[in-house]
This record gives C-alpha cells, structure tokens and sequence, in this order.
C-alpha cells in the first residue's frame, strides 16, 4: 500500500513538474518572479502599474502622458532634444568645422535642393578605408533591403515596395553627397525619413558608400 | 477632365481604341488624343527601353500600378507621341501652359514630374516601346523574385530538417527490422515445435523440454522482475523530476502570442531586412531595442496597408500609444548582459543566442540563457582580437605565456564582478 502510495505521489510530483517547463505562451515557472520582473525601469519593460497614485521619480518622462497612463518606458525624446553623442565637444572626434556642422536642424524637410547645394560630407574618408567601410556595413544594415547591395534598386523588399531607383543610372549618379545626406534624413518621394536610425555622422558614413555606388563600383 | 482624371486612375479602363477616341473627343484638342504612333516592335530598342526606364523612371512609375506618378499602361493610347516627348521634358512648363490633360494630371496627383530633357526623343520613344510590349505581354518579374526567395527557403527547410529526419527513418527501420526478426524467430520455433511433437520416440526429459510451457504469472510476479521494473520506473521518475527542477526558471521554448503575428520568418528569412534595420540599439547599447511604430511605417505605409494587423501599427500610430510586444528574452536584474559587446566588439552573429531567427514563424527563445550557457561560451570562444587595437597588448602578454588563443575566460569571462554586481 505503501508502495503504491510512493509510486501515485511520484507520478503526481513528476507531472507538476513537467508542467513547469516553458512553451507557447507560458513562461514556465520563476523561481525568483521579483528579480525576473525589475522593479527599476529596464529599457523598454512593459510597466503595469495598479497604484493611482504611482508617478515615475524623473519628472521629464510624461508618464501618464495626456492624462491617459501608458504602460511602457519607451518615451520619445523632447523636440528638438540634441543626441549627446553627436556634439562634437563630447566626443572629442572633431570632423566638423565652423561652417559646416555635423548637426543638422536648420534644413527644412522641402529643402532637399538647398541641402545638395550647400551640405558637404563633414567626415572625412581616411587612408585605410574604415570609414567606407563602416559606411558599407551601416548602408547593408539600413539600406539595402530596398536599394539593392550595389545600389542598383533590386533589393527584395524594394520589389514589394516599387519605386526604387539605381543609384548609379540616369540623373541619379550625378546627386550630390548633400542631396543623398537629406534624403536619408527626411525621405523623398516614396521614401520615408531614416533619421531614427541612423546618427547624422552615421548618415554622412553611409553617404560615402552611396556615392561609391552612384559611380558604379561596389 | 474628369474623364482624363477616371482614365488614368484606371488605366486598363481603355480598353482598346474606341476607348481612347473616347478620350480623344473629350480633351478639346482632338489631334492630339489620336493614338500615338511611331512606336517600335525592335527587341533591341525595347532592350533600350527597359534600361532607360529602370535607370530614370521606375522610382515613380510603373507599368501597371500607380506608384508616385500614374501607371503607365496604354499611355501610348492615350495621348499622342509628340505630347508625350514635350511632357516628359517639360512636365512643369506643360502644365503651366494650361494643357487641360497635364493640369487633370497635376490635380489628382498634386506634384510636379521633375524635367526630363536630358532624354533624346528616341530614348524616350524606346522608353514607350517597352511600356507598349510590357502592356500587351507583362515580364512577370516581382513576382518571381519574391517567390523564388520562398522557393529558395522552404528547400533549405526540407535540407536542414533532411538531418534529423535521415536519423529518425533510420531507427525506425532498425526499430522494424527487429520486430520482424523478432517475428521469424517465434514463428521458426513455434514451426519447430509443431514439427518436433510428431517425432515418437523421444526421451522423457526431450518431450519435458518441448512441451514446456512459460509461466508468465510466475515471471512477472518474481522478485527480479519487480525489482527491475521498479529501478526503471524510479530511474525514470528521478531523471524528470531532476531536469524539471533544474529547469525551473529557464524560459528556453517560450514563444509568446505577439498583439501583431509579426513573422522574423518573412521579413528577415524571405525578405532579407537586417537584423538591425529594426533591433537598431544592437550595436549601439545594452539593449538591442523593439522597433518603434515609425520603423515599421518605413515599410508599411505602402505594403499591406489593408491587412487588420498592419492597421494596428496604424491606431497605435494615431493614439501615440506604443505597441505592446510580449518579451521573449528575459534576464533577471542579477546578471548584466550587453548586446553591443557581444555583437559589435564581440562580433557574434545574432543566431548565435537566438537560434535560427530567420526560420521563427513566432519567436521563441531558442538558447538556455543560464549561466552555465553563458560561462561555457565564454570559455570556448576565442577573443575577436583582430583589428582591435585595444586587446593588442593583451594578446601580446597571453601569447608570450600560453600557445592557446586567448579565450574570453583569459580576460576575465568568468569573473562573478563581469555580469554580477
């Protein structure tokens, strides 16, 4: 009796356990749910938050943002907010100069034709090819799913997504590095704005590359 | 001029020529609406054609949908060649002089074409011979490129799932082949038998031994075989529950139901986006980040853009409220895990950790996470020293004492302070 009691409670036991493991929807079991579940704010953490009365400590971050609570971390930065990383006093990488700053704001989204006039490549390529390089590795991660990995407008999502030109055809090759500069930044045509994703001083890296390509070489 | 207007929004509402005589009768020009002519059936000026297209025309232009201009089918039908040439170089001066097809066209579309003058006129006659041959018999281009990406997936997915499938046909038929033996064996001694018990003169102990009968009752209720089924049973029960209990708090096979079935399988299998395009943080910081809605707008604002899962990028958009991702990967706050390091210095390809993404319908967690997980790569793993500057003089020092490449254990890997503080 007693046998069977051992094997009916370890058959039990097992089965609680096997229900423990992760899949699908459920996470499995947390052995310490309190360290799983950061009370401080982690990047981008879903917050869900029971308490009326509860209110980030850092005033900047509108967390009940227009009177409505959101239940997630991810803030968009005030207008006109500066990435610390691009000031060039920070960084101590100067590549820009007095007239020609690193840090766009003042062109206007319509003024594409402005920005090709009077925008020139602030970082300056080096002898041993880094900085195409990077640009490469930065216009493959960004660009390419549409523009092709030569630029010749035969990406796959480009495909989908029509309209997408040759770099290195027509009027196209003759842009100049201010033109492609702004495009990335604010979007033309059917293209919508990068700027999100890429720093200015990644952009101008990838302007380098573009230009490569609007010569034909790759 | 709304008849202008309906046939270019519809371009394959002309039909045929009746349609754009039609068309013709209504602009006030009647010369100008007779078909255009002179257009040519050579392949190599349609060869011509096509590139020039691609070259100057395709951003904005297709032959059969509208894209950022009108779709160009039958374009020829519709307006004759000499209006089409001056269009085409001077779309802005066109429309200026009031022509009331050009200003129709500036209506609906509200923007200029920029100028085209630097095409000759027979680049731009090659350029409508392509749009004529594509019109009557479409390339079928898109398609392909897409289907051929599905093509080229689904043979890696019968390749790579060939591994384990060879190995499970194998034991099955090792499985059956005993079973069949098995099969022979008992019907070759119950043959036997049969053939035996008519033999007559056997000795008492021989007929003992062919007639003998196994007592099944007796074997099971032994001892030994007790005593053995129970060693299974709880070696069995054992080995669960430990693996159970050690597996509480790992959160390996966890695939969560997304607000959005986003697919990795699609978008960065079929369609080949980088990683980064969206995970933009990745090489950047600690967190590899979830795209904001913008990201995805990249795309979306003109792919899919009637699905109900893509307008829910849409209201999140219009509430500016984000979208609530379910996380797949979760480390608890006592260990530091930093993306850029093992991405960008480290230069680890995302499927290192999180397993063969570009196959993942639903996102799972693929690896452990688990700290032995993590100690037995850093142990492994040999330091990207090269083109680092910055680990020069270690490699320096480890070389001049060990004939090992400097693992990340060398410099530290191991160390509780590196991931617990």
């Amino acid at each position: 009796m007693l046998k069977k009691l051992v094997h009916i409670l370890g058959i039990g036991a097992t089965g609680l356990l096997w229900a423990c493991a992760a899949g699908g929807d459920n996470p499995g079991t947390e052995y310490a749910p309190q360290m799983y579940h950061s009370f401080a704010y982690e990047p981008l953490v879903m917050i869900v938050d029971s308490t009326d009365n509860y209110a980030n400590a850092l005033p900047y971050n509108d967390y009940f943002g227009k009177g409505t609570r959101r239940y997630i971390n991810m803030r968009q930065p005030v207008a006109g907010t500066v990435k610390r990383q691009n000031a060039t006093s920070v960084t101590g990488t100067v590549f820009a100069s007095k007239d020609q700053p690193l840090l766009i704001y003042e062109l206007h989204k319509d003024s594409v034709d402005l920005a090709a006039q009077i925008l020139q490549n602030p970082v300056p390529l080096d002898s041993t090819g880094v900085v195409l390089e990077e640009g490469k590795h930065l216009y493959l991660a960004y660009c390419a799913a549409c523009h092709g990995n030569n630029g010749k407008g035969d990406g796959k999502v480009g495909a989908m997504y029509k309209g997408v030109p040759n770099y290195a055809a027509g009027r196209y090759a003759t842009l100049s590095a201010g033109h492609v500069f702004h495009v990335i930044t604010h979007g033309k045509g059917r293209m919508w704005s990068h700027k999100s994703q890429l720093s200015p001083e990644e952009r101008w890296k990838v302007v380098h590359y573009v230009q490569k390509l609007q010569k034909g070489e790759s | 001029m709304l008849w202008c207007s309906l046939l270019l929004a519809v371009p394959a509402f002309a039909q045929d020529g009746d349609g754009a005589d039609g068309d013709g009768g209504a602009a006030p020009a009647p010369a100008q609406g007779a078909p255009a002519g002179g257009l040519s059936t050579d392949e190599a000026v349609i060869a011509s054609g096509k590139e020039i297209f691609d070259a100057n025309c395709k951003q904005c232009h297709a032959v059969n949908e509208k894209v950022v201009g009108p779709a160009l089918a039958k374009v020829y039908d519709r307006r004759d060649l000499k209006w089409l040439i001056n269009f085409i170089k001077y779309p802005q001066k066109v429309i200026e002089s009031g022509d009331p097809y050009a200003v129709a066209l500036y209506k609906e579309y509200n923007q200029f074409m920029p100028n085209h003058d630097f095409l000759k006129d027979d680049q731009i006659v090659a350029i409508l011979s392509w749009v004529k041959k594509e019109t009557d018999n479409p390339t079928i281009t898109a398609g392909p490129a897409g289907g051929g990406g599905t093509g080229g997936a689904s043979a890696e997915d019968s390749n790579t799932g060939g591994g384990s499938g060879v190995l499970t046909a194998v034991v099955v038929v090792l499985a059956g082949l005993l079973v069949v033996v098995l099969a022979v064996l008992a019907l070759l001694s119950s043959v036997l038998v049969k053939y035996l018990q008519k033999e007559k003169n056997f000795s008492e102990e021989d007929r003992e031994v062919l007639e003998q009968k196994v007592n099944w009752g007796k074997v099971f209720g032994s001892q030994a075989f007790l005593g053995i089924v129970s060693f299974i049973f709880l070696a069995l029960v054992g080995k669960v529950t430990t693996e159970s209990l050690i597996g509480v708090g790992i959160q390996q096979g966890y695939a969560p139901t997304q607000p959005i079935p986003f697919s990795h399988k699609l978008h960065a299998g079929q369609y080949e986006i980088d990683c980064k395009y969206c995970h933009t943080g990745v090489e950047r910081a600690k967190s590899a980040n979830i795209p904001s809605a913008n990201i995805c707008m990249n795309c979306h604002n003109a792919i899919k853009t009637t699905s109900p899962d893509i307008q829910k990028i849409y209201a999140a958009l219009e509430k500016d409220e984000p979208i609530q991702w379910v996380r797949v990967h979760n480390l608890p706050d006592l260990a530091y895990f930093n993306h850029q390091q093992h991405v960008k210095v480290g230069g680890l390809e995302c499927e290192n950790c999180h397993g063969n993404i570009k196959e993942m319908e639903v996102v799972q967690q693929a690896s452990l996470l688990t700290m032995g997980w993590c100690i037995d790569c850093h142990r492994k793993t040999d330091v990207n020293a090269k083109g680092n500057a910055y680990y020069d003089n270690l490699v320096q020092l480890h070389n001049s004492s060990s004939k090992q490449p400097l693992k990340v254990e060398d410099i530290g890997g191991l160390e509780c302070s590196k991931c617990h503080y």
